[in-house]
């Protein structure tokens, strides 16, 4: 009997060594990315207070802060707009984990304008932007393959998220559950080094930005009522996030139409303009716009009124964050969330103690914090990350019960309306949110020419289907494609079609291969994906198509059977992952 | 309207055994309780969309309409015409003719439809053996005509058409496509009927139109 294979080979056991070790280094960049943006955040806006404290101040700031943040992106840096997040996710589908080098302060660098001028708007997302592509570099330094390097991307933002957040666990949820969209274990392995690194290394440096921003509130007692109200709240939140999600599409909407209209090259003017918006309401409720972590730790700690001006508050922190996401204007939607729910979750609390003074509820501040892990659930479509992010920030994890039931109600009540999540939107509109497996990501990475038949056989132009016959003995194939002197395709012919003709020697003699042949049959270009050439042999209906170059050179066919074949082992392989 | 197993497999592309075991499976229509499939359409639609399905809103129409021709030589050729007595010396001379009283409209290309002839016959002479030629544009094109057109020229005198038998050509059958798949069916036709000593003798002995025509209908086998 052959000894059983217990252990792995050399190679397989260095590997997961190889990307510890670079999970570290990413936890440790990431980490730095994330406090230098929140440091240099919080030290602009507290320096642009001054500027605020005159109305012209608060009305022009974040108009400014909006248009030299969009200018940053798109002039300076060239990249496309948005709130970060789904080019990262596009990263992870698309492109192998590839993201540009600049990218890691783009987006650092226009958020940090934008959020510390006003404009309502996290800073979360420009991290994990940044820290994917800090993973993405080191990767590439190091010289790793796609599959490595989409992991040290998602290290890069699991560190990012736990770094800011003080939580290492929701880092690592974040960067399973929405950027990689898969669990396996030789995901989780550095993903959980790289959180637990990045967010040690503020400890380490003993900083002050050590308490994540939500750490204000203690332990909470609660009971079957504060169960049965989360389950309302639930519902609650995962309305207003529908609410915020479809406020920032429709805005988005309306600013792409504006940019053709006014035919302005780059959404700067209409960030600006929208950013005066901001600025009017930061006049009248200045606790609605920029970053919004001191709205929440006031209402966390209670310093924040019980009363009806929370309901006035909760719109205008919706509408100044559709005016600065919507208009284009870099940062993200985490922070805001958090803030809505935050809001939304205390004036519920309060509204609870007024409505039923005689049961005794939990405090409204833990109403807050289910609603902002309902709010970041819902808007994410991602359960785990919103109860992770509650769980870790407050420490209480007493309220494990109310806290699963908000989120998990609200993602329930966002997928009921919406098809995608906030972040996976964009990439699902264009048909390219491809998840690991699935038929679209396989079918999209294979491209035409490895899959060409070496066989096929392609005659000049000019030939007679007497030339045409001497050759059959020699192949089994009946597809040929017909070229020119140069090897351009011009045509395709079957031996099925020429049944009629090929049997008369006269006949074969004066028909010129030219005349019979089919010109149209699409061709397929080499560098297409299956994706492409699947929707072309649907369309047309044929068993053979020619495939072409860029330049019409003719380099051989694709047949069906081939492209099954062919399928079924790229699946057998790419899927392999996800059977251990 | 709801629709049944059979049209959601039409719609869907699949056979009605895969819609049931997709049905069984959850994944889309509604089970009645007598254990009958039903399918909204709408739904359909908006299940196969989100699946990244196509959906076929009609049956596919035929590749081409008019493949379904009974006779497709019989019918070119009474698009066409039998001439008798054309004249000319040379290849060149026959076909300058040829098309001059072919019928294609008025408003096709004379001009140019001779000129791609006589650049075919430069290529190699379209002469087959026993003194018929069958000249023909290299590439076949809807620019001279929409529908198969065959004309049957009995020349006024034997021409010498290069043939490599190296008889002398005295029938010029004249071919007209609009798409390679027809002049395939009209070649694979002529070529058949050709070949029956009956026909090439009534074209030797000009015969009239409609007893060429005649013998080439009773020859044409019947695609019904």
């Amino acid at each position: 009997m052959a000894r059983a294979n217990i252990f792995h080979t050399r190679g397989a056991r260095s590997e997961p060594w190889q990307l510890a070790g670079a999970a570290l280094l990413v936890g440790i960049a990431a980490s730095i990315v994330a406090m230098a943006l929140r440091g240099s955040v919080h030290y602009l806006f507290d320096l642009s207070n001054e500027l605020r404290s005159h109305w012209w101040g608060m009305l022009l700031l974040p108009a400014f802060g909006a248009m030299l943040g969009v200018f940053i992106i798109r002039v300076l840096f060239r990249e496309p707009g948005g709130h970060g997040v789904p080019s990262v996710l596009e990263a992870v589908t698309r492109r192998g984990g590839h993201m540009r080098r600049r990218s890691i302060i783009s987006r650092l660098l226009g958020s940090l304008f934008n959020v510390s001028a006003g404009g309502s708007a996290g800073l979360e997302g420009p991290i994990v932007y940044s820290a994917a592509a800090v993973g993405s570099s080191i990767a590439d330094a190091m010289r790793m393959a796609e599959r490595q390097r989409v992991l040290l991307l998602a290290c890069g933002v699991a560190g990012g998220i736990g770094a800011i957040f003080n939580s290492p666990l929701t880092g690592m949820i974040f960067a399973m559950e929405v950027v990689l969209a898969e669990w396996t274990l030789g995901a989780l392995l550095p993903i959980a080094i790289s959180a637990t690194v990045a967010t040690e290394v503020p400890r380490a440096l003993s900083l002050s930005t050590i308490e994540g921003p939500l750490q204000a509130a203690g332990s909470y007692i609660w009971n079957g009522a504060d169960l049965l109200a989360s389950g309302c709240l639930g519902l609650l939140a995962g309305l207003m996030s529908v609410a915020l999600v479809v406020c920032i599409f429709r805005a988005e909407g309306i600013t792409r139409k504006w940019k053709t209209n006014f035919a302005t090259s780059n959404l700067g003017l209409v960030a600006g303009l929208a950013g005066l918006g901001v600025g009017a309401i930061g006049i009248f409720i200045p606790e609605a716009i920029g970053e919004g972590y001191g709205t929440i730790a006031n209402i966390l700690n209670g310093t924040t009124a019980l009363s009806s001006a929370l309901l006035l508050l909760l719109f205008a922190k919706l509408i100044a964050t559709t005016l600065t996401l919507g208009s284009n204007a870099p940062g993200g939607i985490f922070a805001p969330s958090l803030v809505l729910g935050a809001i939304l979750g205390y004036g519920f609390g309060g509204l609870l103690n007024v409505l039923f003074p005689a049961v005794a509820f939990a405090d409204p501040s833990f109403f807050a914090i289910a609603a902002m892990a309902g709010l970041v659930a819902g808007s994410m479509q991602a359960p785990f990350t919103g109860i992770m992010l509650a769980l870790e920030s407050t420490g209480s994890w007493e309220g494990t019960l109310p806290l699963i039931t908000v989120s998990v109600l609200s993602v329930l009540v966002s997928r009921t309306f919406l098809r995608h999540s906030f972040y996976t939107w964009e990439l699902a509109e264009r048909g390219e949110l491809m998840r690991p497996g699935s038929d679209r990501r396989i079918l999209s990475e294979i491209r035409v020419a490895e899959l060409l038949d070496e066989e096929s056989i392609s005659i000049t132009s000019g030939s007679t289907l007497d030339d045409l016959t001497r050759e059959l003995p020699n192949t089994s194939r009946n597809q040929f494609a017909v070229v020119d002197e140069s090897g351009h395709l011009l045509g395709m012919l079957s031996v099925t079609s020429l049944r009629g003709v090929i049997f008369d020697e006269v006949v074969r003699k004066v028909t010129s291969v030219d005349t019979v042949m089919d010109t149209t049959l699409p061709a397929l270009k080499g560098e297409s994906s299956l994706l492409e050439a699947t929707d072309c042999f649907e369309e047309c209906g044929a068993w053979v198509l020619p495939v072409v170059d860029e330049d019409g050179m003719f380099m051989g066919t694709l047949s069906k059977s081939m492209l099954f074949d062919r399928y079924r082992r790229e699946l057998i392989v790419q899927t392999a992952d996800h059977l251990e | 309207m709801p629709l049944d197993l059979h049209q959601a497999a039409l719609k869907l592309g699949v056979s009605p055994a895969t819609v049931q075991r997709w049905a069984r499976q959850g994944r889309l229509g509604t089970v009645r309780p007598s254990g009958e499939f039903l399918f909204e359409e709408r739904e359909l639609q908006q299940w196969a969309r989100n699946q990244g399905l196509k959906v076929r809103n009609e049956l596919k129409k035929p590749q081409n309409a008019r493949a379904l021709q009974d006779k497709p030589l019989s019918a070119a050729l009474a698009n066409g015409a039998i001439l008798h007595n054309v004249a000319g010396h040379t290849p060149g001379e026959v076909l300058s003719v040829l098309v001059e009283l072919s019928p294609v409209t008025e408003d096709r290309n004379r001009t140019a439809l001779l000129q791609q002839l006589i650049e075919r016959e430069a290529l190699a002479s379209t002469a087959l053996s026993a003194g018929v030629a069958l000249p023909h544009p290299r590439a076949p094109s809807d620019v001279f005509t929409d529908a198969p057109i065959v004309v049957i020229a009995m020349l006024e005198q034997p021409v010498d058409w290069l043939a490599l038998d190296g008889e002398l050509v005295h029938t010029a059958i004249l071919l007209l496509n609009p798409t390679a798949h027809e002049h395939l069916q009209v070649l694979s036709r002529l070529a058949l009927v050709l070949r029956e000593q009956k026909l090439v003798d009534a074209l030797k002995a000009r015969s009239s139109a409609e007893d060429i025509f005649g013998i080439i209908d009773s020859l044409e086998p019947s695609n019904g």
